[in-house]
């Protein structure tokens, strides 16, 4: 297809660039626009006429704004993995190569299997899924939630990983102007003269908002060059940022204003979210033409007076050849001019007023036209595309007229969206039947009409900004407005709807993406959802992706009307971010695949690649799962692993611990208050086993204490809890006890450990530390010292997690390398292997250590059959209430009672059959290489006892049911001898 | 062209103290968030009596600073990279809510911070040119992370 086939694009006009045809493809049809067009313009100038299908009834829809509030061309854009649903084609840029589809149609748009259900329409009103699929019962998760399940939603999200990239941009600027219309430049360029910094944003590609919709001039240009022109100026400034295509989506607290930059077809990133944080926000964001309800208003070929002005000027396009224009007030008239400079036949204006509430400039305006004043449209006809159209006066006299297009006008709603995120309140204005806000903002979104004042508005805007600011207010030259273009200003002081009518007739639609007719709503009234936010949420207008930018005022006057309430009473909804819809991409942003959030690695990492491991997430942290060898599976890796450290040696990357130094002549009664244990008595050379609780009492971690000098320690926390452990220890420090002399100082980055454990871990650490007496007697069972390592300092710690003697190595995390081959070279004669977390947790569960499955936030000392470690004597943090909790469950060991059937984990504990009452859960399980057997760790409740009957641990998930027998702990090495060999 | 490096070797000191501005008040940064720069020498203020003195040559333990203070080797605990560009500013603004505005005074702080997360402290050493302090173990998924977004920022261009 060439540009010539762009029947509906008039041989002048517009400010698309003629020059620059893109071809793209909608419903497999290639087509071609221009640059400058949206996809919206680029079918409308193709004439095509069914752009989309309705939600509910599959009824054709064509274009009907300009804009953001666009409810019925919701399109999909992009194919495969970079596809997106439910794209305004409103707000769609066109670009080379742009491939979109109509979405909730079969098999086309124009012929769709789905209009059947408006056959059904009087079955399905407002709220039928409240009244319907009740019995019979059975049906329901058959039947009716299948049925509904594949009814809902509206298009297809991709399934596949989007090829497009995203990314997140934060900011700061002294004022963010939304809007780069007449109000939003003006304050511009007021601003710009102070020489603050500055931010103007615009959803559109050009600058000039409702500039570019019209006729009108200003100092003796069009309008939309001088928008052109300004914007350019104020670009060109310092410190200043233009940005067009970028839609104002979320006014949070502290005017935190984010902003969505789409740049499909511009290469690199697709969409960019703004995160901007200004000093002061004006809101230029104009207003959005009303439409009006009447039966058969959805007809493609239907459309707001403004959007059909836009379409003129705008983009060449004309939108019709035979025109009737709606309205019920003034600034209908004033698209007449527009309609017929594009050549379009208009024949009729259908006025709701009377024709004395006409204005006088607007009869003015009048040239060989039919004026039908008092008359309301009772019907339309035609089946893709407007045809006739049926008007009754009061007195009941009919009129039927053949046009193609309607242009509608309702008044104008202030665009205040973003007001309202950030709590502000809309107040009704009488006067001039718009909303306005308590909170200055600038232009017709203030309520304000005519581009003289508009401007002037926006200047008075900026002064209000500058003043805030302490800043002189720089002289503002008010531009010269062409008297001749200006435009009508118009309230409504005609109905925008008649109950009546929409009574009498079901396709009076309020909101079009929904298919949410007056009718509904009036039932839903007469029902008794008469205020605004339960019949918003029974009905569900405006809870499309327009959010009701288009419905709600109608909702508002058909729920006044028909109530007899003010429309002040009524109110409205509440309006929510986002404005218009974003992406999950530009939410995410970078946060995606390996960015997905920070990851960690220890400064073994690459030793552990090296030698084979298979690494797998923990938390935050690259951890070795196992290492597997030629032809060895995971669960023989594990198993070689536990059996090597069991009967020879192994060693464990232990850099992910958290570890602590706390210092001060006070250190030990800071460390006496936090933890539970004793510690205060620690011998110099000594470490310990310490518990740490919460206020409540409950287990916060466990780690060890060692006492290196008088007035100083290493404390260590469990990898997963020593970020929430660092950030303990400091509240208490900074805001508990800020009298005691400590300091803290977090050295978890500065050390790279190893541990050694196995039977022949004495003769590897000799080795390694040859300055070091590794001897029971110089360095006991829980001793500490510190040495060299090849010139460097080290740490020892003579700590047991396996079971079996064990040391901790610590070195500065540069020499991490130096000590692996060190351990290698040293253990190579006993058989040394390193070993993953994996056989790390089977080793801990053989000991009966307890570790995060068991500290789950929920567990106290006792239930874990720790509180022999708890002090009794002192107080300590979590002491006084964790005297007051009672024991509901305790810490058993379980075995399966035929000795062969693994334990599942995280299985529920029950007595007697699988659907008793829970006793507790499975924590920890895993077949033993050690004792040959499934062993499990369990909280069991403290009330069970074996006369309930037989204990089950039942699987829902794993869909497992085993029996088990409770067994004392630990199950190896009871006595703990080989630890303290 | 945005360029993104290592600078190596470093030498990191942690003071602590308490009650030392009076006497030390000619040789530190008095702000929370001020960085002093000396030759191949940083040292900023982090916390209320806690310094960190970067020095870009290993020299063993920092000298003159060992009374009335607690100082910690941290050498092994960071890695410094330099971020080198016009767009320097744009990338960190990326992932960091600070403001890097030209005219902030940004430059010559030390701003403790999060880059996308990541803790880091960021530097603004002159113009276009941006020290970060990482911590080892966050140092690969922060390079990966910066890279690419040098790579985006090539992409999308110079259309911005």
């Amino acid at each position: 297809m060439t540009a010539a086939n762009q029947t509906r694009r008039l041989a002048e006009g517009g400010l698309v660039d003629r020059t620059r045809p893109l071809a793209f493809t909608f419903n497999g049809r290639v087509l071609c626009g221009y640059k400058g067009d949206t996809l919206a313009s680029a079918l409308m100038a193709n004439g095509v006429d069914v752009v989309a299908r309705s939600f509910k009834y599959h009824r054709p829809r064509g274009i009907m704004t300009d804009g953001p509030e666009e409810p019925n061309a919701v399109v999909t854009v992009g194919e495969g993995s970079s596809r997106t649903p439910n794209l305004k084609a409103t707000e769609v840029v066109l670009h080379d190569g742009l491939v979109a589809r109509s979405q909730n149609c079969w098999p086309s748009v124009d012929h769709d299997v789905g209009a059947v259900t408006g056959l059904a329409a009087p079955l399905l009103g407002a709220g039928f899924y409240y009244k319907t699929f009740m019995a019979p019962r059975g049906a329901w998760p058959r039947l009716y939630e299948r049925l509904l399940r594949h009814a809902a939603g509206l298009g297809r999200a991709p399934k596949g990983h989007d090829p497009d990239s995203y990314e997140h941009r934060h900011s700061h600027c002294d004022v963010l102007i939304v809007g780069a219309g007449p109000a939003g430049l003006a304050a511009a360029r007021l601003l710009i003269q102070a020489g603050l910094r500055l931010i103007l944003c615009d959803e559109r590609s050009r600058p000039g908002g409702s500039l570019n919709g019209t006729m009108q001039g200003i100092d003796g240009e069009s309008g939309s060059a001088w928008a052109q022109r300004v914007a350019e100026e104020i670009a060109a400034s310092p410190d200043v940022s233009v940005l067009l295509d970028t839609s104002a989506v979320w006014l949070g607290d502290h005017r935190l204003v984010t902003l969505v930059e789409r740049r499909r077809g511009a290469g690199g990133v697709a969409e960019r979210l703004w995160l901007v944080r200004p000093r002061h926000v004006v809101l230029a964001t104009g207003a959005i033409e009303r439409p009006l309800c009447f039966p058969g208003n959805d007809r493609p070929g239907i459309m707001l007076a403004s959007a059909a002005a836009a379409y003129i000027h705008r983009y060449g396009v004309a939108p019709g050849k035979r025109a009737v224009i709606h309205t019920n007030n003034d600034s209908g008239y004033g698209v007449l001019r527009h309609l017929c400079q594009a050549g379009i036949d208009v024949k009729t204006i259908i006025d709701t007023r009377p024709r004395d509430a006409i204005g006088e400039a607007a009869l003015d305006m009048i040239r060989d036209v039919d004026v039908l004043a008092g008359h309301r449209i009772v019907a339309t006809a035609g089946r893709h595309r407007l045809r006739r159209i049926n008007a009754c006066a009061a007195d009941g006299s009919r009129r039927s007229i053949d046009a193609d297009l309607m242009c509608v006008a309702g008044g104008w709603s202030p665009t205040l969206h973003l007001l309202g995120h950030r709590g502000g309140t809309l107040r009704h204005d009488e006067d001039n039947a718009a909303c306005g806000d308590d909170v200055a903002v600038a232009g017709a979104a203030a309520g304000v009409s005519g581009l003289a004042e508009c401007l002037a508005d926006g200047a008075r805007a900026a002064g209000t900004v500058l003043q805030a600011l302490g800043r002189d207010i720089p002289e503002f030259r008010a531009p010269e407005v062409d008297a001749e273009t200006e435009t009508l200003s118009g309230s409504p002081n005609g109905p925008s709807c008649s109950t009546l009518d929409v009574r009498q007739q079901r396709a009076a639609f309020v909101d079009l993406q929904n298919d949410v007719t007056a009718l509904d709503l009036m039932r839903a009234i007469d029902e008794g959802y008469g205020a605004i936010e339960h019949l918003k949420r029974y009905t569900t207008s405006g809870m499309g992706t327009d959010q009701g930018k288009l419905g709600n005022v109608m909702t508002i006057d058909i729920v006044a009307e028909a109530t007899g309430q003010p429309v002040e009473e009524v109110g409205h909804t509440t309006f929510r971010p986002p404005y218009t819809p974003v992406t999950l991409g530009a939410l995410v942003g970078h946060a995606r695949d390996e960015h997905l959030f920070p990851t960690r690695q220890t400064p073994f990492h690459h030793r552990h690649l090296a030698a084979g491991a298979l690494m797998e997430l923990s938390g935050p942290w690259h951890y070795p799962k196992c290492y597997p060898r030629d032809g060895e599976t995971v669960d023989g890796a594990i198993e070689r692993e536990v059996r090597t450290v069991r009967n020879a040696v192994g060693f464990v990357d232990m850099s992910t611990l958290g570890k602590f130094e706390i210092m001060g002549s006070d250190a030990g009664i800071f460390l006496e208050r936090a933890y539970a244990s004793r510690v205060e008595n620690l011998a110099l050379g000594r470490c310990r086993y310490a518990l740490m609780l919460r206020e409540d009492g409950v287990v916060l971690d466990d780690g060890t204490v060692a006492r290196m000098a008088a007035d100083r320690w290493h404390v260590t926390a469990s990898t997963a809890h020593a970020d929430e452990v660092w950030r303990h220890l400091e509240r208490l420090r900074q805001v508990e006890w800020p009298e005691l002399d400590v300091l803290l100082v977090d050295v978890g980055e500065q050390w790279a450990g190893l541990a050694l454990a196995g039977p022949h871990a004495r003769d590897v650490l000799a080795d390694v530390a040859p300055e070091l007496d590794v001897s029971p007697e110089a360095l006991p069972f829980l001793g500490f010292r510190e040495t060299r390592f090849d010139g460097a300092r080290a740490r020892v710690f003579r700590i047991s997690y396996s079971g079996e003697l064990a040391y901790e190595i610590y070195v500065g995390a540069r020499h991490g390398d130096r000590l692996w081959n060190a351990v290698m070279a040293a253990g190579t004669p006993f058989g040394i292997a390193p070993y993953g977390v994996e056989a790390l947790d089977v080793m801990r569960i053989e000991k009966g250590h307890c570790a995060g499955s068991e500290f789950d936030g929920r567990t106290t000392p006792a239930e874990l059959g720790l509180g022999r470690m708890t002090r009794r004597d002192t107080p300590f943090l979590g002491h006084a209430l964790g005297r007051q909790r009672s024991i509901h469950q305790r810490l058993v060991g379980l075995v399966s009672t035929d000795r062969r059937t693994p334990i599942p984990r995280g299985a529920i504990l029950v007595a007697g059959t699988a659907r008793s009452r829970s006793l507790g859960h499975v924590t920890a399980s895993v077949v033993s290489p050690t004792l040959g057997q499934p062993v499990a760790l369990a909280m069991l409740q403290g009330s069970f006892c074996p006369d309930d009957g037989e204990l089950r641990a039942v699987s829902p998930v794993a869909v497992l049911d085993v029996a088990v027998e409770i067994t004392g702990l630990p199950f190896y090495d009871a006595d703990g001898g080989r630890m303290r060999a | 062209m945005t360029a993104f490096s290592e600078i190596a070797p470093l030498s990191v000191q942690r003071l602590l103290g308490t009650s030392v501005m009076d006497r030390m008040e000619s040789k530190l940064p008095s702000r929370i968030g001020e960085a002093q720069h000396d030759g191949s020498r940083t040292v900023m203020m982090l916390g209320p009596a806690e310094w960190l003195v970067l020095d870009q040559e290993p020299k063993g333990p920092a000298t003159g600073f060992e009374q009335p203070f607690v100082v910690f080797d941290e050498s092994d605990a960071w890695r410094l990279f330099r971020l080198q560009g016009e767009d320097a500013g744009d990338i960190i603004a990326q992932f960091c809510p600070i403001d890097v505005g030209a005219d902030t005074g940004f430059e010559g702080t030390a701003c403790a911070t999060h880059l996308a997360r990541h803790p880091a402290i960021v530097m603004p050493r002159s113009s276009g040119e941006i020290a970060i302090l990482a911590p080892r173990s966050y140092a690969a998924s922060l390079v990966a992370l910066i890279r690419d977004a040098i790579t985006r920022s090539v992409l999308s261009g110079r259309s911005d």
